[in-house]
């Protein structure tokens, strides 16, 4: 009897202890997943600041070379017709071309 | 001496006995109704259905970017929904439900993948043909329509035109199909037309588009280059992206194509 009972109690810590790890082992992996994906997150914003850095030197360095104005991309460009809310002007065809406005 | 073996027989029973039925039923069943909506214009919700078999272990969701076979996973849960940094990317999603050692893939696969529309012609507003240009928004395909029907007005996302009387140019545009009733052709009756808007020139077609805003998204667009990127927004919350391979002021037609993400509110358009 003595050792029914025994057996029967180390087949229930077994379960039990067992059962609480596979549920925890579950949780540490999830935890992992989301930092790993938290960490290529970063990893991503990184590559295209520092994309952006370069570039910004690059037309810092462009201009101080050339001693002209610093044209900051995304700029109206002159004589361009994109960018910028004004409605370009043009021949006498454009006329018609309503304002440009920002939806 | 014996008893320490007969108890130690016991743990060994009950050891292997866990490892085969892992505190779950053996009988499994693969998650339905696998879905994506965007979390943010930039970020995806996948949701799903738990499986009519039981509660899995857990899910594993999984994504393979647009252009590669494998899925990589990127997260493990125990609900039914997980949120996705693509960091800009596109591609397919599946959740795996794990019961004991067993997957069962999910059904269906959705994608973010933009729905790849192939190079149609499309006529100026004065020229023969149509010159308006919509998705469909259950299935993203691009179709297009006669401007001079207002019972089109609820299927055009934008039409070309040279704002002037003939076709001749010299500049044409991308514009919104609610600019028709007053462009100076005088074609388009009034109607509900789409009220879109649309960038200045992009750089990068498998960019994200950039993030709607008033001051980057507009009534119209001239095509300044050819060929010529634009993102669309429309009035119902989609993006898409619009390349104008050409245009012919002679024939007065332009080679269009796009990419229209079918997931309301994501910019994403690697494709």
């Amino acid at each position: 009897m003595r050792k029914v009972i025994a057996a029967l109690a180390i087949l229930a810590v077994v379960f039990v202890v067992g059962c609480q790890d596979t549920k925890k082992v579950t949780e540490l992996q999830g935890q992992v997943d989301r930092q790993t994906q938290q960490i290529t997150a970063f990893q991503g914003q990184i590559t295209q600041l520092t994309a952006e850095r370069d570039s910004l030197q690059k037309i810092i360095t462009d201009a101080m070379a050339k001693g002209g104005k610093i044209q900051m991309p995304g700029a109206q460009q002159p004589g361009t017709k994109t960018g910028g809310t004004t409605p370009p002007t043009g021949g006498k065809k454009s006329s018609g071309k309503p304002p440009k406005v920002g939806r | 001496m014996k008893r320490l073996l007969s108890i130690a027989a016991i743990g060994v029973l009950a050891v292997t006995a866990l490892v085969m039925v892992r505190c779950n039923s053996v009988t499994g069943g693969a998650p339905t109704d696998v879905a994506l909506a965007a979390a943010t214009d930039s970020t995806v919700k996948v949701t799903w259905t738990a499986p009519s078999e039981g509660t899995p272990d857990k899910y594993i969701v999984m994504f393979s970017e647009t252009g590669t076979d494998a899925y990589e996973p990127f997260d493990t849960v125990i609900t039914t929904e997980a949120t996705h940094n693509p960091a800009g990317k596109t591609g397919t999603y599946k959740v795996v439900a794990k019961f004991g050692s067993t997957d069962y893939d999910g059904t269906p696969t959705p994608t973010t993948t933009p729905i790849s529309s192939a190079v149609i012609s499309v006529s100026e507003l004065n020229a023969a043909g149509s010159s308006g240009y919509g998705w469909t928004r259950a299935d993203g395909s691009a179709t297009t329509y006669t401007m001079t029907q207002a019972s089109n007005a609820a299927s055009v996302d934008f039409y070309i035109t040279d704002f002037a009387t003939g076709y001749s140019g010299p500049d044409y545009s991308v514009a919104s199909p609610d600019l028709g009733p007053s462009d100076p052709t005088g074609v388009v009756p009034s109607g509900s037309w789409r009220i879109n808007g649309f960038t200045a020139g992009l750089s990068n077609e498998n960019s994200a588009l950039p993030m709607h805003s008033t001051s980057t998204y507009f009534n119209y667009q001239e095509i300044s280059t050819q060929p010529f990127l634009t993102g669309c927004y429309t009035a119902d919350g989609y993006y898409a992206l619009v390349k104008v391979d050409s245009y012919n002021t002679g024939s007065g037609t332009a080679q269009v194509r796009s990419w229209f993400q079918k997931v309301k509110g994501l910019r994403l358009i690697e494709h």
